[in-house]
Formats: C-alpha cells, sequence, structure tokens
C-alpha cells in the first residue's frame, strides 16, 4: 500500500524527538541536585554550560554521522574500529540504555509511592509502565515519534502553566538572587550533576539510520539541547525564587513542590501535584519508550534478529534492574554513576571514531 | 498416513482450482438447451431441484398447433406483468400467416419478441446456465417447440421496502432519503445526488451460495488510483458463502481485526456517501442491506455529522465542539469519578470533598464495584431497549433509568453522585453519531474504569497512552486513522475541531490525497 512505508525522519521531527528524550530527565530531581551541587545559586550557569558543552558534543556527533548518511554506528562502525571491538562498544552502550531506561521506571514508581499511590506496590507501578511502554516501542519509530509530537504540546503547555503561575504569584526575585557567585570549580560541580539531562542524545548514533537529513543533524541536536536546557533554568530559577536556597537544597522534588503550590482562585480542583505527576509521567514515559526502541533497534542490528521481538524480551531484565536499587540514595549513587559512564560513550565515540577514521582514511 | 493426508489436501487444492477456473470462465457446463420441448423444461426443473415455486404453464401460440411453455419462480414475478405482456398477447392475437409461420428460427423468435411488449430486457439465449441464472433473479423464459433458444423476458418485481428515513441516522436538516435493501434502488439514490460521468460504479457478484452484488463506488477524477486497487483487492479476496449484511465485508476487509475501532464508515445515508464520494474516498454497496460502507475512514469523521455542513458554521462548530467534548466524557468520566474518590481525594477542592465524601456515607460497596454495577444496569438497560419493540423499549429506556437509578439511591446501594455520572456517561455517547464508534467506547469506558480502580490517575494516564499508541499506528486502507492530529495535516484544521465557513473550506480534505485538490476554485483566498 501506498502511505503504510515508515518514513524517515524530517529535521522537525528529530528536534522534538531529542527534546522529549531529554525533558523528562531532569525536571523533577535536577533543581535539588544542581543546586545541592554548586552549593548556591549559580545552578542555572551550570546548566547552561552543560548544556553549551553538549551542543558541541552533537556537532561531534553529527559530523561522525554525516561522514556515513543514512547509515548508524552499528552499519559504520566496522569501518572504522574492526567488528569486534564495535559490537562490543555498541553492546556495552545497549547495555547502559538498558540499566538507565530501568532506572527511570524505577523513578516513576518511587515518585508515584510517594505522592500518589502510597499503597500501590513497586512492582505493580513498574511493571505495568514497562508493558506499555514495551508496547509503544514494539509499533516503531514512526508512531514513536507522532507520539512524541503528540505529548510534547501537553508536558509543554503543563509546565508553562505551573512555571508562569508560580513566577507570577510566589515568586521572591530576592530568593533567586545573587545570579553569578561561586568560582569556576562549584560550577564544574554543578554541571557534573547536570549531565544526565542531556546523555540521552546518544540515541542518536542508533537511530541516525533513520534522518532524512543527515547533514541538518547538528542543528537538530543542538535545537532539541536548547530547548531542554532554557526549561531546566528555568525551573531552576524559579524553584530557587519560589522556596529559598535552603528548602531547595531539601525537597526531594522541587518541581512538584511548585505544582502543589499553585492555588488559582474558582479552581475546581487543588492540589495540582498530581496532575502535574501524570504530566511528567508521559514526559518519562517518551524517554523510556524511544530507549526501549533503540535497544532493540540495536540488538536486531547486531545479533540480526527480528527486532519487534527483541523489544519484549529484555523486559524482565529492565524490571529486574528496576527493582534493583534498595532505596533512593542508593537509586540516585546509581544514576550518578551512569551518568558518567554514558558521557563518557558520548563523548569517546566521536572523538575516537572521527580520529581512527581520519588516520585510516574512511569514508 | 501423512503422505495420504497430505495427498488428500492436494487434491482438495487442485478440486478447489478447478472450481474457480471454472467460475471464472465465462461458459459453466451444464449444456444447452435442446429442440425437444418437454426435456428442456425437465432438465430445467431437475436444476432447480424440483422446487414447489417453479412455475410452467404450456400453451399454443397465436392458436397455432406450436407448442410454448413459460417458466418462472413464483415468489419473484409480477404476475399482471406476465398476463398482459406474454400470454395475452402470444394467445390472443391474430394468428401468423403461413408465410411466418413456415419460417424456423432467427425470424420467427424476432417476430415472438416483436410481439411481447415489456418495457425490460429481451433476450434470447440457449445456454441453461444462464437461464437459470434469469430465473433465479425473477425473470421468465420462453420456451417455443423446436427452438434452440429461449426468450428471458424481464418480469422482475421483487418485495422491496419504499425509501424511508434512515433510523439510525436522523437529522434535524438535511435530506431525509435513505439506503433501501434494493441494490438499483441504492445505486440510483447515489445516482440521482451525483450526476457526474467520472462516477464509477464497478459491481460483481459475492457470495458462493447466494450471489450477491457488490459495488464499488468512486469517483475516478478524484479517487486515489492506489486506494481503489487496494479496495478492490481486498474485496477480491473475499471467499464466503454468503454476506448478510455490510457488516460481513467491513470485517473481511478491515485493516486490524484486533482493534476495538471502526476502521470502516457504514451509513444509511446517501448523502454522506456522495460526500464522502466527493473527498476522494470510496463506497461499497452490497445488495440486500440499507447500510453502504465508506473507506477509508478517519477517527476524526466518525465524530462528524452532516448536519455539521448543513447548519451555519457557528452552529457546526460548536456542536463538534460538543460532540468532541462527549467523546471524552464518554470514555474517561466514569474512570475519572472512581480514581478522584478512591486515590485523590486531595485534588478536589475541601468542600467538594466533603459533599462526595457525605454522598457516600453509608454506600456498603468501594466506589469501582459501585460504578460497575451502575454501568452494567446501564448497558443492560440500554440493550433491552434495542432489543424491545419500539413502545416498549423507550418504557423500559424511562422506568430502567429512572426507578432503578432513584431506588438504587434509596436502598442506599450507589450515591447519587454515581447516577449522574453514570447518566452523563450515557448521555454523551447517545451523541456521537457512529453507532459503532459508540459501541467501541462503551467497551473502552470499561477498559479504563479497570485501570483506574488499579492505578488511579496514573493508571489513566498509562492507559490514554495506550490508546493514543494505538491510535496512532492504526490504519484505514493505508490512510492513518488519526489524522489530522498526527500525523499533523494543517490544512485539515479547517474542519477538524472546528468547521470553518465553507468559503474558507477550499480544498478537499488532503488526508485522502484526492487526484483533484480544490473543491471551490472561483475563491482563492488564503
Amino acid at each position: 500500500m501506498f502511505v503504510t512505508k515508515d518514513r524517515k525522519l524530517s529535521t522537525g521531527s528529530l528536534i522534538i524527538l531529542i527534546a522529549s528524550t531529554l525533558l523528562g530527565v531532569g525536571i523533577l530531581t535536577g533543581p535539588r541536585s544542581i543546586t545541592a551541587a554548586v552549593d548556591g545559586f549559580g545552578g542555572w550557569i551550570a546548566v547552561l554550560l552543560t548544556g553549551l558543552l553538549f551542543i558541541l558534543i552533537a556537532y561531534a556527533a553529527a559530523y561522525l554521522i554525516n561522514m556515513f548518511p543514512g547509515e548508524n554506528i552499528i552499519l559504520f562502525g566496522p569501518a572504522i574500529v574492526t567488528k569486534p571491538i564495535n559490537n562490543t562498544i555498541c553492546f556495552l552502550y545497549l547495555l547502559y540504555f538498558i540499566i538507565s531506561t530501568a532506572l527511570y521506571s524505577r523513578n516513576v514508581a518511587d515518585v508515584m509511592k510517594l505522592y500518589v499511590l502510597d499503597t500501590t506496590p513497586t512492582t505493580v507501578i513498574i511493571g505495568s509502565f514497562l508493558l506499555v511502554s514495551t508496547y509503544t516501542a514494539v509499533q516503531g519509530i514512526n508512531v514513536l515519534i507522532r507520539l512524541n509530537m503528540l505529548l510534547f504540546p501537553i508536558i509543554f503547555g503543563m509546565l508553562g502553566i505551573i512555571l508562569v503561575l508560580n513566577a507570577g504569584g510566589e515568586f521572591n526575585f530576592t530568593e533567586a538572587r545573587p545570579f553569578f557567585v561561586g568560582d569556576f570549580l562549584t560550577y564544574l560541580n554543578g554541571m557534573k550533576s547536570s549531565l544526565d539531562i542531556f546523555i540521552g542524545i546518544g540515541i542518536i548514533y542508533f537511530l541516525s539510520v533513520f534522518l532524512r537529513t543527515p547533514e541538518k543533524t547538528g542543528y537538530a541536536l543542538s535545537t532539541g539541547i536548547i530547548i531542554v536546557t532554557l526549561i531546566n533554568m528555568i525551573i531552576i530559577v524559579i524553584s530557587l525564587g519560589v522556596f529559598n536556597f535552603a528548602s531547595v537544597q531539601n525537597i526531594v522534588y522541587p518541581t512538584v513542590e511548585l505544582a502543589k503550590d499553585i492555588q488559582l482562585p474558582g479552581a475546581f480542583l487543588e492540589r495540582t501535584e498530581s496532575l502535574f505527576m501524570t504530566i511528567w509521567v508521559l514526559a518519562i514515559f517518551n524517554v523510556v519508550s524511544v530507549t526501549q526502541y533503540t535497544v532493540s533497534l540495536g540488538i536486531s542490528q547486531l545479533f540480526n534478529r527480528k527486532r519487534k521481538l527483541w523489544v519484549v524480551w529484555p523486559l524482565p531484565i529492565y524490571f529486574l534492574i528496576a527493582l534493583a536499587p534498595r532505596n533512593i540514595d542508593e537509586f540516585f549513587y546509581w544514576r550518578s554513576i551512569l551518568s558518567y559512564v554514558g558521557f563518557s560513550f558520548l563523548l569517546a565515540i566521536p572523538l575516537v571514531y572521527i580520529l581512527i577514521a581520519k588516520i585510516r582514511k574512511v569514508a | 498416513m501423512r503422505r495420504l493426508v497430505k495427498g488428500i489436501e492436494r487434491k482438495v487444492l487442485e478440486n478447489k482450482k478447478d472450481n474457480l477456473e471454472k467460475e471464472n470462465g465465462s461458459q459453466k457446463v451444464r449444456g444447452y438447451l435442446d429442440r425437444d420441448l418437454i426435456r428442456n423444461t425437465d432438465t430445467i426443473k431437475a436444476a432447480l431441484q424440483d422446487s414447489s415455486d417453479i412455475v410452467t404453464r404450456s400453451f399454443t401460440l397465436f392458436d397455432s398447433p406450436v407448442q410454448a411453455v413459460i417458466m418462472y419462480l413464483d415468489a419473484l414475478v409480477d404476475p399482471e406483468e406476465i398476463r398482459d405482456h406474454i400470454l395475452t398477447p402470444l394467445l390472443l392475437e391474430a394468428p401468423l400467416d403461413e408465410k411466418s409461420m413456415g419460417n424456423e428460427g432467427k425470424d420467427f423468435l424476432k417476430l415472438i419478441k416483436n410481439k411481447i411488449p415489456t418495457n425490460g430486457r429481451l433476450e434470447g439465449t440457449s445456454s441453461i446456465d444462464k437461464v437459470l441464472e434469469q430465473l433465479l433473479i425473477g425473470k421468465t423464459i420462453l420456451l417455443i417447440q423446436e427452438s434452440k433458444e429461449g426468450i428471458i423476458i424481464d418480469t422482475t418485481s421483487i418485495a422491496a421496502r419504499n425509501i424511508e428515513e434512515p433510523i439510525q441516522e436522523s437529522l434535524i436538516r438535511g435530506p431525509r432519503d435513505g439506503f433501501t435493501e434494493e441494490f438499483k434502488k441504492n445505486l440510483g439514490l447515489i445516482r440521482t445526488k451525483m450526476k457526474s460521468p467520472s462516477l464509477t460504479i464497478k459491481a460483481t457478484e459475492k457470495g458462493e451460495r447466494t450471489k450477491k452484488k457488490v459495488a464499488v463506488i468512486y469517483d475516478e477524477s478524484l479517487a486515489r488510483r492506489e486506494i481503489v486497487e487496494e479496495v478492490q483487492y481486498r474485496l477480491s479476496t473475499i471467499q464466503i458463502d454468503d454476506l448478510p449484511d455490510s457488516g460481513f465485508i467491513e470485517q473481511l476487509i478491515e485493516d486490524n481485526t484486533l482493534s476495538v475501532f471502526p476502521q470502516v464508515q457504514s451509513t444509511e445515508r446517501p448523502d454522506k456517501v456522495v460526500a464522502a464520494l466527493l473527498e476522494g474516498r470510496i463506497a461499497i454497496i452490497l445488495e440486500g442491506t440499507p447500510f453502504a460502507l465508506i473507506v477509508p475512514v478517519t477517527l476524526s469523521q466518525l465524530v462528524h455529522s452532516p448536519e455539521d455542513y448543513y447548519e451555519r458554521w457557528y452552529i457546526g462548530s460548536f456542536l463538534r465542539v460538543l460532540r468532541y467534548l462527549s467523546v471524552f466524557i464518554a470514555v474517561f468520566l466514569p474512570a475519572t469519578y472512581v480514581s478522584l474518590t478512591s486515590y485523590h481525594q486531595g485534588l478536589l477542592p475541601t468542600d467538594l470533598a466533603l459533599s462526595f465524601a457525605g454522598a457516600r456515607e453509608g454506600i456498603p460497596f468501594p466506589s469501582f464495584i459501585e460504578a460497575l454495577l451502575m454501568e452494567v444496569t446501564l448497558e443492560l438497560l440500554r440493550e433491552a431497549g434495542v432489543r424491545l419493540p419500539k413502545p416498549l423499549g423507550q418504557t423500559v429506556g424511562i422506568i430502567g433509568g429512572i426507578v432503578i437509578g432513584e431506588a438504587a439511591v434509596t436502598a442506599g446501594i450507589v450515591n447519587p453522585l454515581m447516577v449522574i455520572v453514570v447518566a452523563m456517561t450515557a448521555v454523551s455517547n447517545f451523541v456521537i453519531p457512529s453507532y459503532s464508534l459508540a459501541i467501541s467506547l462503551r467497551i473502552l469506558r470499561f477498559v479504563v474504569l479497570l485501570f483506574a480502580v488499579v492505578l488511579g490517575m496514573y493508571g489513566m494516564i498509562l492507559f490514554f497512552i495506550l490508546l493514543m499508541t494505538h491510535l496512532l499506528s492504526l490504519k484505514s486502507f493505508g490512510i492513518h486513522y488519526f489524522t489530522p492530529f498526527s500525523p499533523f495535516t494543517k490544512y485539515d484544521w479547517r474542519d477538524f475541531i472546528l468547521r470553518m465557513p465553507i468559503q474558507v473550506l477550499i480544498r478537499r480534505p488532503m488526508v485522502f490525497h484526492p487526484k483533484d485538490k480544490v473543491k471551490l476554485s472561483n475563491k482563492e483566498t488564503d
């Protein structure tokens, strides 16, 4: 039939894909961890600097992808670093994706238990979430993209409403100041804990097979990064202004508290944080389903298997990893370690591959 | 043993192939008419299993010694037509002169044909199969002694209902005629509403045993070739004894049998079919049912009604917004109520939460059971109302709705809020113009209720994602089901949630990729 074929991704849809894959990660925990790391008011500067750094990385990644348009790391890798090495790297990278995705679904369960479903077992929350995201990931990249496009305005709009209402209401400008404090080292500290907002862009190494305009990858990636950077910066500044430095450091999920704070005169609903929770579930859902898809794509290419089945088979692995951290501290510890792992993959792949490709003159 | 089975299988397959080839070939192998009149009548009678509704009347032509026989099936013909237009002229007309009597063969038959003043088609044939086929649709066959050719006379008169207002899709404003069971009349209704030479009607016969006509109707200058071919291909794969209703075709050709959503639109309204044809879509009409099928279809079109276009655009848009809202209420309202009362009491303002709690005081069931109880009652009432004769149906609705609801509240089994919620849901469901979509949403309502009771608002969000994923992956004849929402087609938003003024709707919906995109070419305002 004539319109049913899977179409390649346009630049616009890549932007949305990247933005919605990154958005869910940082908005909930970012304000606390980054503020705690810089130990001051300059959290937004740390995010900005990290964003800029990732734009550079994005362009490096785009450069690598552009050397082999229409292929992804599994296809062009063997030509650069022999097949065994490349396959090992890809496999480890996919393993990293599996673990980080599983932890996101764990995060959903933790937050849900904390705010909304206090008596529901964690296993049920994680299990139902993973089942739904698997169903979506099975449908393929086009459905995923369209779902992202559909959910993005909802997430974006809801966040916007929360931020605007807070900025207009409880926001106290003096609490958010001074903007520029601390030396470079504290910002570096902050950047370290804002890494995990952006490391999701690594999916591009695998999804680059679907790009309709590979030459615009750098632009698309950086636009997505800029959107996410701005949103995260605004959230940090506003949560500092609404609460204050000391409380932000101690509230586990300051953004939820922001949502809790809203009180509209004559509003039908009170305590909108459970409404915000649901929106955030959508955002995390984007991350998890897209990564699950990427993993299945990678596995199917590496081992020459049917993709749809390989979304489903690793499901127990996701589930067990998600249950592994014993408490929230352990969870955050795992995530900080993973953010370094992911960052090293993200950074090393373009640098090493481009270098070797130049030396061996592969293109 | 296995080899034996395989051998049998192969034989069966070969037989099937043979049969197919025979059917595809124009001539079947039952033979031809004979010169012997009695043998002919016997052969035909035997072929029809000597059924009791075969009428055989022998007579002599024009008072001459030439024997003739007419045969017809009693139930399918118009007796007056036979008396006035076949028997009267052939029995009573002036006898033929000697000269023409001597002429056998073609000239003689021609003469007889000229004597029969019927307004239908007259046909000569010598194939027995053709004779049988024509007898079965109500024609009369005239056999003459010593002639190898019989004459088929059109005397068909099938009992049929008149054109009436469609029951399922009644409108306040708009054409009142609806399709009937009669194939020809239905095609006529479409032709009279669309006098275009490019209107194409391609009829075939379906149903191995019942031989029902199926027409694929489209506008050659609008409908996309690929979709037409796809429809024809899918129809050609149908191998079934009988097609009692177009619902059979719908189920046999739809894209996803597992989906709860209708992927084919069915309608009783010719105006709806014509509007669809003008959008470059394809209609399928089956003999013996007033329901025409329209493919491809998108979800939004199932929520639209022709009235949106017949009324002024403010009214149309308002009604549409109302209908989209009702879709959401029909699916999500009971679930929202259950998740709010059993998980997120905090979400409600204090006063409201208190009044909710007050209403629920003394109710022995959790709100999920309460909701399920009322919903099931409602479904039962609705089904009872449909099954019962019309006047009784309404009574059941009133008795059931008011009496049971009131009694349940007084007895303390359900709280009044629940009754309001269920009633709201039911009313919203009635608003949806497409019956099949309304039923799908009724089913979904129970699913989302289940999600809500297990996981509260979080479960509802999961259900929402599942629903969206399903809708996004669903296609109707290669057209995305969820357009224009996603994939986003900007132009089609003019006729989506709002119905813009007709002057603004310059183009046909882009979703269906019509060959000729422009509908109003005189004023290009944008």
